[in-house]
């Protein structure tokens, strides 16, 4: 886009939305209302003797398509309300957030539609022998669809990646006892550091060896090091990057992500990693949440179907633990110090760049929130049950459903990863970037392994509610 | 800030922040990532000086937005030649 298109693409000039407007006009806050609504209504309908299990409906296991047929002429309008539950509440949070509905509402009928189509693949009985997890075969598809076939960009309006993994991810929470994240959180957080900073001052080194900008280097480095994509555009505004900056971090951040998304638990596998343990190697060394939910969530379901050891839930919840808790919410005290060194340090750039402590929340993953009070709230109206009466009652009526909700939203991140990864229309990064992005991969995928499945392997295998 | 933020990124007239536009910009950035999110704060690009920048920083270079005011009345832009 040229400079001239540039003006008339935006003739008008947003004021700041950090704050209270913000509310309504991040993702974050949507994913917040979405989910923690979701765990309120369910929490009122189990407390009054019902449950949210009608809308909640997956497809079942089948192993014929007799069976298969009977499922969907039963349940067909179980599905079309909770389509159209899902199309009402995303169609109001996209909309405020500035989309068009009529791109939207064809785009997300084309989502579920297909996510129905996966999720029952998921389910055959046949599935596991044959690796069809929903995961990766939603990112597989999507990727053959953008890749091979194509589809209009308008299209792109209903596969908010980012938006339907932070929505899953306040739902996930329900499902997370918050004394396991007391407890397993301090841990996370320890090895999570290690592992970002090691891996950042190596793709920040290797960066400055191979003669790039320093600016660049910390763009690059907190793109492998951080949150991925996020944090690659938080740190390139935080240190006052060149335009053509994020997007090259951008471009080294989906290629090792989608790599590590089929890499990642194939490894872990080989190395008969337990659940828990295979889940905070994948939250180490993942690079974006919604490539490493792939990942865990694949890896969860190997457990499920008793290929490896543990529970399909500690894959997540150690992957959760690591990722989100213990590497996503510190991007803003990255971008702080960083943007201290860069004003202070570093060449100057032409424009007065300021460090305000404030941007440590400005910056804050808001939808972590939701996440810790989804949790909160689900141990408190639970805490009186024991695990036998929690598993007999409160699970098929409670949380159960609203962890289908989560598979149902994680299915439609998984396949908008792929609808939306265009490789040809990926940044050009050059060797540099690469080499020094690698670097920093393999120091990573090294680090993350040894801390999880040797130096707190017994931590991570017994993550348990 | 104020609401008009004088002499700030945000209120100059080379500065882009709509969620929309940086994300036709950062190419890749929909695949795993959002510009609608938290974590950009009100980040945006600087036409002028082809940066990615804070809102809140400033240069000489500041020139007043002067095509919306804080009611949202819009104005035409003067020509680019005028500049």
């Amino acid at each position: 886009m040229s400079r001239t298109e540039a003006r008339d693409f935006n003739p008008t000039i947003r004021q700041p939305i950090s704050g209270w407007r913000e509310l309504g006009l991040k993702e974050d806050w949507w994913a917040i209302w979405i989910g923690l609504g979701i765990v309120l209504a369910a929490y009122l309908l189990f407390a009054n003797g019902s449950s949210i299990k009608w809308i909640a409906v997956t497809p079942a296991k089948w192993s014929n398509f007799a069976q298969l047929g009977a499922h969907f002429s039963a349940n067909i309008d179980r599905y079309i309300v909770q389509f159209l539950l899902w199309l009402g509440i995303f169609s109001l949070a996209l909309t405020t957030l500035g989309h068009k509905a009529r791109e939207f509402i064809p785009a997300f009928l084309f989502l579920y539609l297909f996510s129905v189509a996966i999720f029952t693949l998921g389910q055959w009985d046949q599935a596991n022998k044959y690796n069809l997890e929903p995961p990766l075969v939603a990112l597989l598809l999507g990727l053959a669809i953008s890749n091979l076939v194509g589809l209009p960009k308008w299209l792109d309006a209903g596969f908010r990646v980012e938006f339907y993994i932070k929505t899953g991810i306040v739902l996930l929470g329900a499902t997370l006892p918050f004394t396991l994240i007391m407890w397993a959180g301090p841990t996370a957080i320890f090895q999570a550091s290690i592992v970002s900073v090691a891996t950042f001052l190596v793709i920040y080194w290797v960066s400055l060896r191979l003669g790039l900008d320093r600016r660049f280097a910390a763009t690059l480095g907190a793109g492998g090091a951080v949150c991925g994509v996020s944090a690659a555009i938080a740190i390139a505004g935080a240190v006052g990057a060149k335009k053509e900056d994020a997007p090259i971090a951008i471009t080294m951040v989906i290629v090792w992500a989608i790599v590590m998304i089929f890499v990642l638990p194939f490894a872990a596998q080989l190395l008969q990693l337990s659940a828990g343990v295979g889940g905070a190697w994948i939250g180490t060394s993942e690079f974006a949440d919604a490539a490493g939910f792939a990942a865990a969530q694949a890896y969860g379901d190997l457990a499920g179907h008793g290929t490896i050891a543990g529970t399909s839930d500690q894959a997540v919840w150690a992957f959760t633990l690591m990722k989100v808790v213990g590497r996503d919410v510190w991007i803003g005290v990255w971008a702080f110090v960083l943007a201290i060194i860069a004003t202070t340090r570093w060449e100057k750039t032409g424009a007065d760049g300021k460090a305000p402590l404030g941007q440590i929340w400005w910056r804050f993953p808001k939808f972590v929130l939701g996440f810790v009070v989804a949790s909160l709230i689900v141990t408190a109206a639970t805490s009186q049950y024991s695990l036998a009466d929690f598993n007999k009652i409160v699970n098929p009526a409670f949380v159960g459903p609203i962890k289908d909700l989560r598979t149902w939203a994680f299915i439609f991140c998984f396949f908008s990863i792929g609808l939306t990864t265009r490789f040809r229309e990926l940044a050009k990064a050059g060797s540099k970037p690469f080499y020094a992005f690698t670097a920093g991969v393999a120091v990573n995928v090294v680090l993350g392994l040894v801390l999880s499945a040797f130096v707190f392997a017994t931590h991570w295998q017994n993550l348990v509610r | 800030m104020t609401a008009e933020h004088p002499g700030k990124c945000l209120s100059c007239v080379e500065f882009r922040n709509d969620p929309a536009y940086l994300e036709t910009v950062f190419t890749g950035i929909k695949s795993l990532g959002s510009a609608y999110g938290s974590t950009r704060a009100d980040d945006g690009l600087c036409l002028r000086h082809d940066r990615y920048r804070g809102a809140r920083d400033s240069c000489a270079d500041y020139e007043p937005n002067i095509r919306r005011s804080w009611a949202g009345a819009v104005t035409p832009p003067p020509p680019l030649g005028n500049r």
